[in-house]
């Protein structure tokens, strides 16, 4: 019995749990703040995804180079999915299904702040969306891991990963909607500050 | 707010701040510097020769990683029959063995083998790996090489003894630490260097755009 309560407490099992998130995620978008805010939360998520692999390209050819403006821009641009990028269409479209949950999470996580009436379930979300800015960035750079590096630390972890750090992208989602879960079932009992 | 959520969240903002695959190039500066410790016979090259060329991409790649066959059935094809065609740049490739597959390597002893004997079967050869990456493993890569290569009309025996003598091990060594050198840790990853100097590196299957942007060609 305290199992299963633990496990509805934890995991979104039941269609209530669903609406309440979907709840929780309407909540955020129908506010023009909330949006506004979610949206540019999930495009930062993005970058920090896709930028980090080729930090020198932006910063020797994007931040410092010779090249006039459009051209710095058609290179930046064209490391993001589905404008240019490095990703098959499915690992792309995940991690713009995940950079949008971020931005939702996040975004309800700074409700929350304002409110000040938050408990323990933003130590949840924090962790979902902890994990999921430090593995998108590695999935994300559609590449193979030397067998050099695999012998260090995240590297060499991702390295013998069979789907190249995407079950860590899946893994990050599933505590996103976690957190989201979390977060929906405090509302009920909490005061907070809407965007 | 409980002190576990404020801690996990200042966590979170630290996290952002550091996440990604971070990696510092190292390296040689200097197409020159660079060039002094590859011999060019003993790598794949296309168009002019580097020292001649507006700019030069030496590119580390793997016959069994999969974001390389990306980036050779999309970007590859437009830098070797636009740029590299002119004549403005120098494409050189140096192969790298993954973790894993297990026949990663066996394959590179091959490439490297068949690039002595006649370098344009080289690029058909790797196309080929990238083609069947699903279907080969440890046992099947011997037979399936040799079937190629009588398909491309290249001494299969030379071959077969390459695989079997593990006889490039030095070459893929020297890429190895190349690429240790150059801070390389994923494949396909790619140096640029314009005008004899290095520009900037890119890791991942880019597309062409990035190329052509970074290297105004």
């Amino acid at each position: 019995m305290r199992v299963r309560t633990l496990i509805r407490r934890w995991v979104p099992l039941s269609p209530s749990a669903w609406r309440r998130i979907a709840v929780e995620i309407q909540h955020v978008l129908m506010s023009p703040w909330g949006l506004v805010l979610a949206t540019a939360i999930a495009f930062l998520a993005l970058t920090i995804f896709v930028l980090p692999s080729n930090l020198r390209l932006v910063l020797d050819v994007i931040v410092t180079g010779d090249a006039d403006i459009s051209t710095r821009m058609a290179v930046l641009f064209a490391l993001y999915p589905f404008v240019g990028g490095a990703l098959n269409p499915f690992s792309e479209t995940l991690l713009v299904l995940l950079a949008g949950l971020t931005g939702v999470t996040v975004s309800i996580i700074l409700s929350r702040f304002i409110g000040g009436g938050a408990e323990g379930g933003l130590g949840t979300a924090s962790t979902g969306v902890l994990l999921m800015t430090a593995t998108g960035g590695c999935a994300a750079c559609g590449t193979t891991i030397l067998a050099a590096a695999s012998g260090v630390g995240a590297a060499g972890a991702l390295a013998i990963l069979p789907w190249k750090g995407t079950e860590l992208q899946v893994l990050a989602g599933l505590l996103l909607v976690i957190s989201l879960h979390r977060l929906a079932m405090l509302r009920g009992s909490q005061s907070s500050c809407d965007l | 707010m409980d002190r576990l959520g404020r801690r996990g969240f200042a966590t979170s903002l630290v996290g952002i701040g550091l996440a990604g695959c971070l990696s510092d190039n190292t390296g040689p500066t200097g197409l020159g510097e660079h060039l002094s410790s590859v011999d060019l016979g003993e790598v794949a090259q296309l168009g002019p020769r580097p020292t001649e060329a507006d700019g030069v991409i030496v590119a580390f790649m793997d016959p069994s990683c999969s974001s390389c066959a990306v980036f050779t059935k999309d970007t590859f094809p437009q830098l070797r029959d636009g740029p590299v065609e002119r004549g403005s740049l120098s494409y050189i490739e140096r192969l790298v063995p993954w973790v894993t597959p297990a026949w990663s390597r066996p394959a590179i002893h091959a490439l490297h083998a068949v690039l002595d004997s006649n370098p344009q079967s080289y690029w058909k050869l790797k196309s080929a790996y990238y083609q069947a990456q699903g279907d080969l493993d440890a046992e099947t890569i011997m037979a399936w090489t040799l079937s190629e290569c009588a398909t491309l009309g290249v001494d299969a025996e030379a071959v077969r003894s390459a695989m079997m003598e593990y006889r490039y091990s030095d070459r893929i060594s020297a890429a190895e630490e190349s690429a240790g050198a150059n801070g390389v840790v994923a494949v396909p990853s790619f140096l640029l260097f314009t005008h004899g100097e290095l520009l900037t590196s890119v890791t991942g299957p880019q597309p062409y755009e990035v190329f052509e942007g970074a290297m105004d060609l």
